[in-house]
């Protein structure tokens, strides 16, 4: 995805350019330009949300010096990154969003693992300065007990509840209709 | 007939927690420094080109802290009110200016008027990273014991003043933080 961003920021100013000169050239560029251009708008869009500036070409620097990394501090990089909400565009991770703010928290991000510190001193960083929101994983504590434990609470629960009807239901009395469904007269009986 | 009853009151409990999630905004996203000592603040300043602006400045008293940036559209919405309240109030409003052009903040500033004791400016924006903004404007309230009391996310209004700011400010003139 990084790699269509970047080669669509010339593309688009190019492409937009070329709408207001000739739309007949610009419906001939076809849609793949079409799309490029709408992404860019998205993004641009973003950018304004979280801060005006040069988006590709520090990014462009971000990438040597994730280069410049030892081959498995890169793979923390990218992991560590995928796991860090950006909070401008907040259904975005930080590797996926060109936010400035996120693009500020990669180089937070990079500088720590180029100066040895571990995955963990990283986090503990950014949910200081923003919460457990920042992780998209969420941490067990008193606050999100309910979100970790809920959906095995719930299982338990409807597995306790369809054993106590269907074990009452076995007690029942058959009804005694003879010929058609003798499971809908049971269910009349039951509320 | 109770258990009849039950579905329903699931329904009732439901249709309440998405009703409040209606009015809840995702973007209010809590600030972990409240109630904890304001984060170190040490930039060049914006306005007196090599002096350095930190938290000295306004140590012992309550101070504003206003994250804001030339291209922030939020920032422009709330100046006239920053500038007025800036007379009104006897604390000093202490800027950030976050990732900016110094010649275009330094502009505004002229333009539009300055209700700042002092700019920091924040070219790589590290400083606003340790105070955990992720937009602007911000506006923090430091009480006088360095303690963050407050975050406002978005433009400073009067109401969200009178309602937000100034009953915490009182208490700070009450001694009771």
């Amino acid at each position: 995805m990084k790699h269509l961003f970047f080669g669509g920021a010339p593309s688009v100013v190019e492409a937009l350019g070329q709408r207001v000169r000739s739309p007949a050239k610009w419906r001939r560029e076809g849609t793949v330009r079409i799309a490029n251009a709408l992404v860019m708008m998205l993004i641009l869009g973003c950018l304004a949300a979280g801060g005006g500036g040069s988006g590709p070409v520090q990014a462009s620097t971000e990438l040597e010096q994730v280069a410049a990394l030892a081959p498995e501090d890169q793979e923390r990089f990218r992991t560590l990154t995928r796991e860090i909400r950006c909070l401008v565009c907040q259904n975005q991770s930080i590797a996926d969003s060109h936010a400035e703010l996120a693009q500020d928290l990669r180089r937070e991000v990079l500088e720590r693992i180029a100066n040895g510190q571990s995955d963990a001193e990283i986090l503990d960083f950014l949910v200081t300065r923003y919460g457990d929101f920042v992780l998209y994983k969420p941490p067990l504590n008193q606050n999100t007990l309910l979100l970790w434990a809920g959906p095995g609470a719930l299982v338990l629960l409807g597995t306790l509840v369809f054993f106590r009807v269907v074990r009452t239901r076995a007690a029942m009395p058959m009804a005694p209709a003879v010929d058609a469904a003798p499971e809908n007269a049971q269910d009349g009986q039951d509320t | 007939m109770p258990r009849a009853l039950i579905p329903a009151l699931i329904f009732v409990a439901l249709v309440v927690f998405f009703f409040r999630g209606l009015s809840l905004n995702p973007r209010e996203v809590p600030s972990p420094f409240i109630d904890k000592p304001a984060p170190t603040f040490s930039l060049p300043s914006l306005t007196a080109p090599g002096t350095i602006v930190d938290a000295k400045l306004w140590a012992g008293r309550a101070a504003l802290v206003n994250v804001w940036a030339t291209w922030c559209a939020g920032c422009l919405e709330e100046h006239a009110f920053l500038v007025a309240l800036s007379e009104q109030i006897d604390l000093p409003i202490i800027g950030l200016d976050w990732k900016d052009d110094a010649e275009k903040a330094r502009a505004w500033l002229n333009q539009l008027g300055n209700p700042y004791a002092s700019v920091g400016f924040d070219a790589e924006g590290r400083t606003a990273i340790d105070w955990g903004v992720y937009g602007a404007p911000e506006t923090f309230l430091i009480g006088p014991d360095g303690v963050i009391r407050h975050k406002h996310l978005g433009p400073l209004t009067p109401a969200i003043w009178a309602r937000d700011f100034e009953p915490r400010i009182a208490r700070f003139n009450e001694g009771t933080p």
